[in-house]
């Protein structure tokens, strides 16, 4: 995964990151690097890990410190502005619009276009097809891409998402709770997804509760706490005991 | 399909059940979207031999092709009325446009002695004022709603009143009948047996469809109405559609309007508030399939669904229906087309 060339750097940090809403200290000087892979964040409700992800993905700005994307410092000003540098978000309340086919979702605001005699139109066909490519790649259950969003499970919606991150060569894939609505069957499917996009060496951010599954799943881990990035673990060498410990404080 | 199917053989052997259901889903989803698209044709041929079978005066070429000449003024409204509720608004003030524009305009255009201002500015000139009379309503309306944060319904109620007064007030309420051949042409003209209007129209509908199918703009504007939380997301400038779609629907409603006052040869103080347009433009739009809620709709949807009032509209000039109780009857079939316009919508959306 790393380029032979320069230096190794990380895909995405942060250095002394701080947001305070009032006299709540959301974050607290936090500095993290992610690497392609998978990492995990764990903590309890109000460590702070959806401030963190908030901010990489440009709806919170924060009070202090500086976010670099390929060791170059960015600043994100909207969630426009990260998404065009390439850090994409997947959230619980999907981005989706449900009376569009899958295709026209995957493609919302980005679509494909041919020239007929000189005008600029939508290509649907290729749309559908590059659709479906992308959807094959994450080997998940789909109808066509034609077919209305509505249609789908959680599972699939979540899946679509994902496949609009990944055709657009998202640079960080950032994910809240993304099983949080999901049944055992479509989590199950959806983590598999997780961690194919991870072995292809994008860099996958996930926020997660399911302490056991997040253990199994991660390559890295970060363990915040009031605010703080309090561990980063192996999840290979960690067991469940020592990351609850590092959780409430007594470790 | 059965490509798709597959090319989808490992996903389908991980999750047995889920592949074919979803193929079935897919198939039963796109008959119905196609139902429903054309679910008013039977409807209207059915209007029709009705109509022929009542009346032996309907199928004549005069009045036939009169339908299309009278409709063409309301489809044009229509269109506006239905590119609105697709972003999940609406548009009351499309009405008071459609009299107020071609009224302005003709005021500026005709002679002091035939209630004009005296200005007798030329006409082709008239026509670019009559369209950008439009635009600008409809951008006033697109500011105070989507930047103001306003209700669509107050903003376009106040400006449809507003609008019908200054229609009135131009004339003190007088009718102005000496239109130049370019403000007549349009409405009042044929070609052969068929309505310029009607032509006009046409060519109208199938820009604005084309467009809504594949331009980006107009595919933004289907995100928009469907989730504007996520076309914003999707980095599309959700109030940049809006204003540009009230604009769109002014136009459409002074075109409308234009078309009307040829039909006629007049322009009159009551055209459009006067006559409750915006009525049977919401009717018409709703009854073509195009959904209040918004995201939803299509060009063919809207043309039958105008057609279709139209038709029994005519059919009840015909029958002679005793003038005041027309209106009742109109406005029973309307909510009979409704009904069923969303029984047909619930079965879509239960898919």
């Amino acid at each position: 995964m790393l380029d032979n060339n320069t230096v190794a750097v990380p895909r995405l940090s942060a250095t002394h990151l701080s947001k305070w809403y009032g006299h709540v200290g959301a974050l607290r000087e936090v500095s993290v690097e992610f690497w392609p892979g998978l990492t995990g964040i764990v903590g309890d409700n109000g460590a702070g890990k959806s401030t963190l992800l908030k901010i990489f993905s440009g709806f919170e700005v924060p009070d202090e410190g500086e976010i670099q994307l390929d060791g170059q410092p960015v600043a994100f000003h909207s969630a426009r502005a990260a998404r065009q540098a390439g850090i994409e978000s997947l959230y619980q309340t999907l981005a989706l619009v449900n009376t569009l086919s899958v295709a026209d979702n995957v493609f919302l605001g980005r679509e494909l276009e041919r020239r007929i005699l000189g005008v600029r139109v939508v290509d649907r066909r290729a749309m559908r097809k590059d659709a479906d490519e992308a959807l094959k790649l994450l080997r998940i259950s789909m109808p066509p891409s034609r077919v209305g969003v509505k249609q789908l499970s959680g599972g699939q919606r979540q899946a679509v998402a994902l496949a609009r991150a990944i055709y657009f060569g998202a640079r960080v894939v950032l994910l809240d709770e993304p099983t949080a609505a999901l049944g055992p069957r479509e989590t199950a499917s959806f983590l598999r997804i997780i961690r194919d996009t991870a072995d292809h060496g994008e860099t996958v951010v996930m926020v997660g509760h399911n302490l056991p599954q997040m253990l199994e799943l991660a390559d890295h881990m970060l363990v915040m706490r009031a605010g703080r990035v309090v561990a980063a673990i192996n999840p290979k060498e960690t067991s469940l005991r020592e990351l609850t410990d590092f959780m409430v404080g007594s470790a | 399909m059965t490509e798709v199917r597959s090319e989808q053989g490992a996903a389908a052997l991980e999750q047995p059940t889920g592949q074919e259901a979803d193929s079935a889903v897919a198939a039963q989803g796109r008959a119905l979207t196609l139902l429903r698209d054309v679910s008013l044709l039977p409807v209207l041929v059915l209007l029709i031999v009705f109509g022929a079978l009542i009346s032996p005066v309907f199928l004549q070429g005069d009045n036939f092709w009169g339908i299309g000449q009278y409709a063409s003024s309301i489809a044009l409204i229509t269109a506006g009325e239905a590119l609105v509720l697709m972003i999940g608004s609406m548009d009351l003030s499309l009405g008071g446009t459609y009299g107020f524009a071609p009224m302005l305009a003709t005021w500026l255009v005709a002679p002091a002695s035939a209630f004009g201002a005296g200005l007798n500015l030329n006409p082709y000139l008239g026509l670019i004022v009559l369209l950008l009379l439009g635009a600008g309503v409809g951008f006033v309306n697109g500011l105070l709603i989507v930047k103001a944060h306003l209700s669509a319904f107050i903003v376009t109620l106040g400006m449809l009143i507003g609008l019908a007064g200054v229609q009135d007030g131009l004339v003190d309420g007088q009718t102005i009948s000496a239109l130049p051949t370019a403000f007549s042409y349009v409405g009042g003209n044929f070609w052969g047996q068929v309505p310029v209007s009607l032509v006009a129209t046409a060519v109208v509908f199938v820009a604005i469809g084309l467009f809504l199918r594949y331009r980006r703009a107009g595919r933004a504007i289907y995100a928009v109405g469907g989730s504007a939380e996520a076309a914003r997301a999707a980095g599309i400038n959700v109030d940049r559609v809006k204003i540009g779609v009230y604009m769109a629907a002014g136009v459409l409603a002074a075109m409308g309007g234009f078309v009307e006052m040829g039909r006629d040869g007049a322009i009159t103080a009551s055209q459009g508030y006067g006559e409750s347009v915006i009525f049977i433009a919401f009717a018409s739009a709703v009854i073509g399939g195009v959904s209040l809620l918004g995201g939803k709709g299509n060009m063919v949807g809207v043309a039958t669904g105008v057609l279709v009032l139209a038709v029994v509209q005519n059919i009840l000039d015909l029958k002679n229906v005793n003038v005041f109780w027309e209106e009742a009857v109109y406005g029973l079939v309307i909510l009979i087309a409704l009904v069923i316009a969303r029984v047909l919508g619930d079965r879509e959306s239960q898919t």
